[in-house]
């Protein structure tokens, strides 16, 4: 703390620690319990009600083994990082270019496209009619592209990258525009730099968002050599449901202890490396960003 | 788009000659002998055998029976095998798309509507044209029974696929199981009525303090109604769901007054602490109990399945329960001497079948291949699997090996089954099974669940038309949802019993008649076949 | 005409919007004739444009359900309850960090806040059941206090409060990044000049603060009151029993179990539909409202 602080001042943020720091306990209280569970003996973590503080049991690698074993893991990691990194590079240009356009006041009828867009948040035409469009018109049907392209923009995510556009003060690209710049550059060279913070969200939820995407995957993608890690690994999740209705009692056979345990792990596994992309996000979202630019 | 345009197309074209098509000659074909001179290759859509990746199976074709298969045909098949869990998305779209693959399995169970719809569609060929040639060794398979014969015809008399056949017959598969060292240590004998059933749990209750003596799944019954079969009502969830056939006639149990009674009986028991208190937010509980119930002390009989009952005390029953012993025992009775009439019955005709598309080119190989399996020698590779290697013949019946039944890479015997064996459209030998089951799973399945088995109430296989389905799931959405619900409240006490002929006046309200009325008819027309 | 002089006013902004026209025309726009699917019992084989019109058939069959008014009830319960709560707690929690100076502690908690959102639903609901069964942890608590012993998930009185404070826990986290990002935008000499004037600190987060992130407020509530009436079916089925449907079954629901008793396209076509209309109704309005008392408006 700096100078004085009025007492009020310090007791609010007293408060304002305690009940964070509270926060925080009840947000990691889940994650450890699924990273303590994942490393739990398995029929001991059946039995067991309540929050998993430490693993029950000896440490145990069976659920990680499991999980680990499926022959198509690798695939499914290296196809869930080229999904991740080139969706997100063709939604993020998509994105900025529309945000971009609808943001500038310059254009009469922005108002118009702005309906145009959002009209397609409310309605869309359901699964089978986008199918037969992604496998006929643009014959995208088990290809790579298929995963990413028809779901490349979020109108959502436009949205909000346009009003985060909208911030930046018309001064400055009338400015550019006098010095002979094209909307190109302005775009990329003044807009996308000032808005870094609300580009590293969009970013961020793009990324989740296709590190999760499964449903794309299964619709349109024949080859199991292209199938994500997410769709691999609901497949284990599956095998451990005996839920599945049956005709016959040998279909009915992988009852197995380590239900529970793979169902930790598989969530371990399929989610620790798109959490650590956070920090690298969290970075942008420093303070003052405005003021450099503006000044230089 | 063009292929829409295209089907709407060929659709007009088709309208004029319906039924053209079915009375392909059926003399004059030549005769197809495996292996083929020349390879040949069939794509063919069909659910994932096991997702069990310790296993290494991707693809049907990892199968060591499948190759053999291949090399026995010189039919190469290239499977299109759905994600596990989006196994029905895929088959609609599938559908919806018009690509279909030469042959396509499972399509029974996904073909929404029923197989009439699927051959009216012009998504599967009939193949009544092929009895007599190229499917002869089916139809022989299937022409044992009368009964057979006629729940392999559709209501339109096409022959739509190659079906399972249960070869032989099977017997029950689930039923009740009870805690023989509870009863044991209580000095009571096994229970034959529901009274008897009230005393043990009882007791049960009363030594164990456990949460759920009977532990019933969500619904308040089980997926076969074995607990309710002694009432002579199916539980909701059950297959049915509600619907049974009291010799031709059919009834919508929820209204029965059969369910009252088995419901009132709940509720008391439920009340006396019998039943698991959050027996009706456990929804992981539909087929068998979850593992804190009965692994942990907490439940004293639940339904079962009986290859599972010799395992249970290893399938992680906690060091409390580790010596439990859980034995089969015969479903409740009102009286004793008493039949059952709802329990886990096989049709011999399994819902599994194998189907021809229409977009296949080769029809005639097609059905020449899928009736492979309907020939024992065939039946056996793929159900038992290279002789010498994972059977031996012992008097003439084929025996497991090691490489089954003790499988060195420690593999268990059903999946060691799954890892190296497949199985064929046309004989279903379902029992090869019975080798790995334990004393226990031989007497539930062969003697104690059969002994007090009635006339079953259990539906055939009907197909609605597709305007009565249509109309049949807006009446039952709605009213499912109501007995559902109202069967909880009866059960937990929160709607009085005294109200019950106030339910029975909604649900007729809600035109629950008209709903029966289009089961009576597909179960007419199916007796009429 | 207007509209060319305006691409001939503008021709790099349109090139630039161009191809994201054509993204939304080919993949939003042209599957929308699928929409007919509502008003005819579609079968594959007669396709969207072979299939038989029933007209508002399916729409009568919805409406006249006896369930029909408390579907409606229980959606528009668990959405607005859920604006409620959980939109402005996103708010403060944000508003919370951005006043802690300890920068280690600031990205701890934010970093912890977010990782509840990677928990798959499953675990999540499975949690919250254990937790709340007449023997879970959160039930022995509320007994410790001198509650009733019972299973609280279960009991229809209950059941929004689990279902908005698990939402709440398992969002509010990601939901805040956004106002994280919004409030390092801030220009920082308008706080120096807020406090050369002697502006306290709740001046400052009342002038400037606020306004600062309004935009972005007004923006996400407006998308927000487009989705009021989509309240997923996946959480609602694994949370809820059959003693719970009074308070818990929402239209979702009731057409995902209406889904697996037969796969009827048309009539979920047709609640989508019933629901889109609804949502525009509600999305068009507020934006409206809010060009008309704030600057701020989507179009």
């Amino acid at each position: 703390m700096k100078i004085k602080e009025s007492p009020s001042r310090v007791a609010f943020l007293i408060i304002n620690y305690i009940l964070l720091a509270v926060f925080g306990l009840l947000f990691i209280t889940p994650v450890w319990h699924v990273v303590m569970a994942s490393f739990s003996d398995a029929a001991k973590l059946t039995s067991h009600t309540g929050i998993v503080w430490w693993p029950l049991g000896n440490i145990n690698l069976g659920g990680y083994q499991i999980v680990l074993s499926s022959p198509s893991i690798l695939t499914g990691y290296a196809n869930t990082a080229f999904y991740v990194i080139v969706g997100t590079s063709i939604s993020m240009l998509l994105t900025i270019m529309g945000a971009y356009a609808l943001s500038r006041k310059t254009m009469r009828y922005r108002n118009v496209f702005m309906l145009f867009i959002s009209f397609t948040m409310l309605f869309n035409g359901g699964m089978i009619p986008t199918y037969m469009v992604v496998k006929d018109v643009v014959h995208l049907y088990d290809t790579r592209w298929a995963v990413i392209i028809p779901t490349a923009i979020s109108v959502f995510n436009l949205i909000i990258l346009r009003t985060g556009f909208q911030q930046v003060p018309e001064s400055l690209i009338e400015s550019a525009k006098l010095d002979g710049a094209s909307e190109w550059t302005i775009m990329f060279r003044i807009i996308v730099p000032l808005s870094k913070a609300t580009i590293a969200v969009i970013v961020l939820y793009y990324a989740v968002g296709l590190w999760n995407s499964w449903f794309q995957a299964m619709i349109y993608l024949k080859g199991r050599d292209k199938y994500p890690l997410q769709l691999i690994l609901r497949e284990i999740l599956l095998l451990n449901d005996t839920g599945v209705m049956t005709t016959s009692a040998d279909a009915v056979k992988n009852v197995q202890l380590e239900r529970k345990l793979v169902k930790y792990c598989t969530i371990i596994v399929s989610t620790l490396p798109i959490m650590c992309f956070y920090p690298f996000i969290q970075k942008y979202f420093t303070k003052g960003v405005m003021i450099g630019a503006v000044k230089g | 788009m063009r292929k829409l345009l295209a089907l709407v197309l060929a659709l007009a074209l088709c309208a004029g000659c319906m039924g053209c098509i079915v009375s392909a000659s059926a003399e004059d074909k030549p005769e197809i002998t495996f292996p083929l001179a020349e390879p040949i290759t069939l794509t063919a859509w069909r659910v994932s055998a096991t997702s069990d990746p310790k296993l290494g199976i991707t693809t049907y074709n990892d199968i060591e029976a499948v190759q053999a298969w291949e090399k026995a045909t010189n039919v190469h098949i290239e499977w299109q095998i759905p994600p596990s869990g989006q196994e029905q998305e895929n088959f609609n779209l599938m559908v919806a798309s018009g690509d279909y693959p030469d042959l396509i399995f499972d399509v029974a169970q996904y073909y929404v509507g029923g197989l009439d719809k699927a051959i009216s569609d012009d998504v599967i060929i009939p193949l009544n044209g092929y009895m007599d040639n190229y499917l002869k060794d089916y139809n022989a398979l299937i022409s044992q029974s009368d009964n057979v014969y006629k729940d392999c015809k559709t209501d339109e008399g096409n022959f739509p696929a190659v079906y399972f056949i249960n070869t032989p017959d099977q017997g029950p598969w689930y039923g009740m199981v009870i805690r023989q060292d509870w009863l044991d240590e209580c000095g009571l004998a096994a229970p034959v009525t529901y009274d008897d059933w009230h005393t043990v749990l009882k007791a049960f209750k009363e030594k164990y303090n456990c949460k759920a003596p009977l532990a019933l799944n969500f619904r308040g019954g089980d997926v076969f109604s074995v607990f309710a079969g002694g009432y002579g009502v199916s539980v909701l969830g059950a297959s049915g769901n509600g619907f049974i056939n009291v010799n031709g006639t059919v009834k919508y149990s929820p209204i029965e007054e059969g369910y009252k009674e088995y419901i009132t009986m709940l509720h008391d028991w439920y009340a006396e602490g019998l039943l698991d208190p959050d027996y009706y937010s456990n929804t992981s509980f539909v087929y068998l109990p979850t593992d804190d119930l009965w692994a942990t002390g907490n439940a004293g009989a639940w339904p079962d399945i009986y290859s599972l009952i010799d395992m249970r005390p290893y399938m992680g029953a906690d060091d409390n329960n580790k010596d439990m012993n859980v034995v089969p025992i015969p479903a409740p009775v009102k009286e004793a001497g008493g039949k059952v009439n709802l329990y886990q019955y096989n049709f011999t005709r399994g819902t599994n079948a194998a189907a021809i598309s229409t977009a296949c080119k080769n029809p005639d190989i097609a059905a020449a291949y899928l009736n492979l399996g309907s020939k024992q020698e065939y039946a056996w590779l793929a159900y038992y699997g290279t002789e010498g290697d994972t059977y031996t013949l012992v008097d003439g019946k084929p025996v497991f090996t090691d490489k089954i039944l003790h499988n060195p890479d420690g593999l268990s015997a059903n999946d060691a089954m799954t890892k190296f064996m497949f199985r064929s459209a046309g004989m279903y030998i379902w029992d090869r099974e019975l080798q790995t089951a334990g004393p226990k799973a031989l007497s539930a399945i062969n003697d104690i669940w059969p002994s007090n088995q009635g006339d079953v109430y259990q539906l055939p296989n009907i197909t609605m038309t597709s305007d009565e389905a249509n109309r049949y799931s807006v009446l039952m959405g709605d009213i499912n949802t109501y007995v559902e619900e109202n069967t909880t409240k009866f059960i937990l006490g929160t709607r009085d019993l005294s109200e019950w002929d106030d339910y029975v006046n909604t649900i007729r309200g809600m035109k629950v008649e008209e709903a029966i009325g289009y089961q009576q008819a597909a179960l007419d027309r199916f007796n009429g076949r | 005409m207007k509209f060319i002089n305006d691409i001939k006013k503008n021709p790099g902004l349109y090139l630039i919007l161009l191809p994201v026209l054509i993204w939304f025309i080919i993949f939003a726009y042209t599957p929308m004739f699928g929409l007919v699917m509502a008003f005819e019992n579609y079968t594959p084989k007669g396709g969207f444009f072979g299939s038989k019109f029933v007209g508002f058939k399916h729409f009568a069959d919805f409406f006249s359900s006896v369930f029909f008014g408390r579907l409606m009830r229980n959606t528009i319960m668990i959405s607005v309850l859920n604006l409620i709560f959980s939109f402005p707690a996103a708010i403060i929690f944000a508003l919370m960090l951005n006043e802690v100076k300890n920068k280690a502690f600031k990205k701890t908690i934010q970093t912890v806040s977010y990782l509840p959102y990677f928990i798959s639903l499953v675990i999540v609901c499975g949690l919250v059941a254990t937790f709340t069964a007449s023997d879970g942890a959160i039930t022995d608590l509320i007994v410790g206090l001198g509650g009733k012993r019972q299973n609280y998930l279960g009991q229809p009185q209950y059941f929004r409060t689990i279902y908005i404070l698990s939402d709440m826990w398992q969002g509010i986290g990601f939901s805040s990044i956004i106002y994280l990002a919004a409030l390092s935008g801030i220009d920082q000499e308008l706080y120096e000049a807020a406090s050369l004037d002697g502006a306290g600190h709740i001046q400052k987060l009342i002038h400037v603060t606020l306004p600062g992130i309004s935009t972005t407020i007004i923006t996400l509530l407006i998308l927000r009151m487009g989705t009021l009436f989509a309240v997923g079916y996946e959480k609602i089925i694994l949370l809820y029993s059959t003693n719970t449907y009074e308070t818990a079954d929402v239209i979702s629901s009731y057409v995902y179990r209406k889904g697996l008793q037969e796969f009827n396209y048309s009539y979920s076509a047709a609640v989508g539909l019933f629901n889109s209309v609804i949502n525009t109704v509600l999305l068009v309005a507020s934006n409206k409202l809010s060009k008309k008392f704030t600057e701020t408006s989507l179009f």
